[in-house]
């Protein structure tokens, strides 16, 4: 069964459009996908698109639903989304922040519940005891993780998080992508993420897409999708795949296309060398 | 039970899980909330035993529950000044607390309060408007006339924000500045006033932008105790929402709640009490803008303890104000507005060097 397909997918921010005629072939149930692109390429306007926050045109299908012309309401209830910008620094506990995110969606929910689900989620993501903490006393990435604490806690079907490891130390974002490939695995939720680290992406997702110029130039499985040529299209970059001795792939950068000016040419041409400028 | 419901919430018992802990500190914040509300009892009770003419504690108690036994003139200042005017200060205290707390939630600033988006200047030129050419409008009594222009240039600012919001965007940095533009505008529309106004008219102008209780009776009790009766439920039932805009206006729309609609309605009924509360005793400063401080230190931002426990921190404020009012200067009652700053920033400041991380 198709888990999630997108067929000609438009967007635009008034007359300027930003995402156009995206399409994604259908991704498996139970697959993490890592959204790359460079930077201002469109990555959050298509997950924005996709929880329903930003105006589209096209079809979302998750399994036999589409998701574009689903109600609002219906609509929150299977797309959990996590936007880059973090939770808030209030005075607002842990605790409170998850359980009341988890009762405005879920009024019907006894607190019994609502509490068993919130202990559940915070024990999973290992920040239990953060839980009677404000918001304002956590650090950004113990900020970074009660967000996507009040995504999971929703069990949504399908997940949409905006660089979820941005703010993590390197402990913490291996720990959180093997929590959302077992999450993905076991429930056959798919998860889109946002992700810059290529090599995070290429060891814990199954499924890449990347954007560039308003659409995906490339989607498929991650391992045979990638490539030093996709690599030099979507950013700029000379890079080499490679095979780590546990046999991942990793990326290998060598440098940027756009040439750097050396300081004797800076200073030929009379202007400030960029070693100066930094 | 309480003793170990109150050692669970000092958090040193790691046997207890965390929904248990957190239970019992809601336990206690209901013990201060309580504690809260039966402070704000005393001070009305020691407010209508203030006052130029001596009437003692049981006087008072007595004159309550067995009006017979007060003489006439006991029962006139009981009855019809000093009830009405202390209830009053509860009332509006309660109107401006809950009002600031709101705000403060819906646009995301610790420093907005109903005078933030021009409602409360907006309110101060209807009454000028009003004291300073309402003769022509001889056929209406002035002491309905000032406040109901004060509540029509209050609604009115209201709605031209709103407006001026739908047709430029919603977004909360639109709105304060709007705000302030309102500010700005009606105070230079009061000054021009002022300036063309005859002595009497400037005198009676200033005195009723300084705010006072004085004017307080059972009928506009009964106004401003409705409004504030029937906003505080429709407050109540969006407490969910409220607390889950405070971990992220992004994170709220994630869930499907409506912001911008929220924000207005909030804004509106915000609004609505400042209007009221500002209509029937003059402009009382300060109070809409610390006492949901003074909640938040305490309470935190569980929106169903920080807007009772606001509106009941503006009462607490505006109850002990009035009491000051009339013991600071022995056979005079100051105007409440006078005292509200005076009595409310050294509060303020001893609870925000109590914390050390701030207000924010």
């Amino acid at each position: 069964m198709t888990a999630l397909t997108i067929e000609q997918l438009n967007v635009a921010y008034g007359k300027k459009p930003v995402l156009r005629d995206l399409t994604m072939e259908p991704v498996a149930p139970g697959s993490l996908v890592a959204l790359l692109g460079a930077n201002a390429v469109g990555k959050s306007t298509l997950l924005k698109s996709l929880a329903g926050l930003q105006h589209a045109r096209g079809k979302v299908w998750l399994n036999d639903t589409e998701l574009l012309s689903m109600p609002g309401a219906e609509r929150v209830q299977k797309v959990g989304y996590l936007p880059q910008s973090l939770p808030q620094s209030t005075s607002l506990l842990v605790w409170e922040a998850l359980c009341s995110g988890y009762r405005a969606l879920r009024p019907d929910l006894a607190s019994a519940v609502v509490e068993r689900d919130v202990q559940g989620v915070l024990e999973q993501l290992g920040i239990l005891d953060l839980a009677l903490r404000p918001l304002s006393t956590l650090s950004g990435g113990q900020r970074q993780m009660v967000g996507l604490a009040q995504v999971l806690v929703r069990r949504p079907e399908l997940l949409l998080l905006d660089e979820p490891t941005s703010a993590l130390d390197m402990r913490w974002q291996l720990r959180v992508l093997e929590l959302l490939h077992e999450i993905c695995r076991d429930t056959g939720a798919v998860a889109v993420i946002a992700i810059h680290d290529l090599n995070l992406a290429l060891r814990f997702c199954d499924w890449i897409a990347v954007l560039a110029q308003g659409g995906l130039i490339a989607s498929g499985p991650a391992r045979e999708t990638i490539s030093a040529e996709l690599l030099r299209t979507a950013f700029g970059i000379e890079a080499r795949v490679e095979n780590c001795s546990l046999g991942w792939p990793i990326v290998v950068t060598d440098s940027a296309q756009m040439r750097r000016e050396s300081n004797a040419d800076a200073i030929r041409k009379n202007r400030r060398p960029l070693d100066a400028i930094a | 039970m309480n003793t170990k419901i109150l050692n669970i919430a000092a958090g040193d018992s790691p046997a207890f899980s965390v929904a248990e802990r957190y239970r019992a500190l809601l336990y206690r914040r209901w013990l201060l909330l309580i504690g809260l509300g039966l402070t704000v009892l005393a001070l009305v009770i020691m407010d209508l035993t203030t006052g130029p003419a001596a009437f003692g504690l049981l006087d008072v108690l007595g004159g309550i529950f067995n009006p017979q036994q007060l003489s006439k003139a006991q029962s006139v200042i009981l009855w019809d000044i000093r009830l009405p005017y202390a209830l009053m200060a509860v009332m509006v205290g309660g109107c401006l607390g809950l009002a600031g707390a709101e705000m403060q939630t819906v646009l995301n600033n610790p420093l907005a309060s109903p005078f933030t988006l021009g409602v409360a200047s907006a309110a101060c030129l209807g009454a000028a408007l009003a004291i300073a050419f309402g003769g022509a409008l001889a056929f209406v009594p002035q002491n309905l006339l000032v406040p109901a222009s004060a509540f029509i240039f209050a609604a009115a600012s209201t709605l031209l924000i709103q407006l001026l919001a739908r047709f430029y965007g919603a977004g909360v940095g639109t709105l304060v500045l709007f705000g302030i533009a309102v500010y700005f505008t009606m105070n230079s529309l009061i000054w021009l006033i002022q300036y063309v106004a005859s002595a009497d008219t400037v005198q009676q102008i200033v005195f009723w932008t300084m705010g006072s209780l004085a004017r307080a009776t059972w009928g506009k009790l009964a106004i401003v105790a409705a409004v504030l009766g029937v906003c505080l439920p429709f407050a109540l039932r969006s407490v969910w929402t409220l607390t889950t805009l405070r971990s992220g206006e992004d994170h709220a729309r994630s869930l499907g709640i409506a912001v911008d609609r929220l924000r207005m309605r909030v804004l509106l009924r915000a609004s609505l009490l400042t209007g009221v509360a500002i209509a029937f005793v003059g402009e009382i400063g300060f109070i809409g803008l610390v006492a949901p401080h003074m909640a938040r230190l305490v309470f935190g931002e569980d929106h169903r303890f920080y807007l009772p426990a606001s509106a009941l921190a503006g009462a607490l404020l505006m109850s002990f104000a009035s009491v000051v009012s009339k013991v600071i200067v022995p056979g005079v009652v100051l105007p409440v507005g006078v005292v509200t700053a005076l009595i409310g920033i050294p509060l303020f400041l001893a609870l925000i060097l109590s914390r050390r991380g701030g207000i924010a």
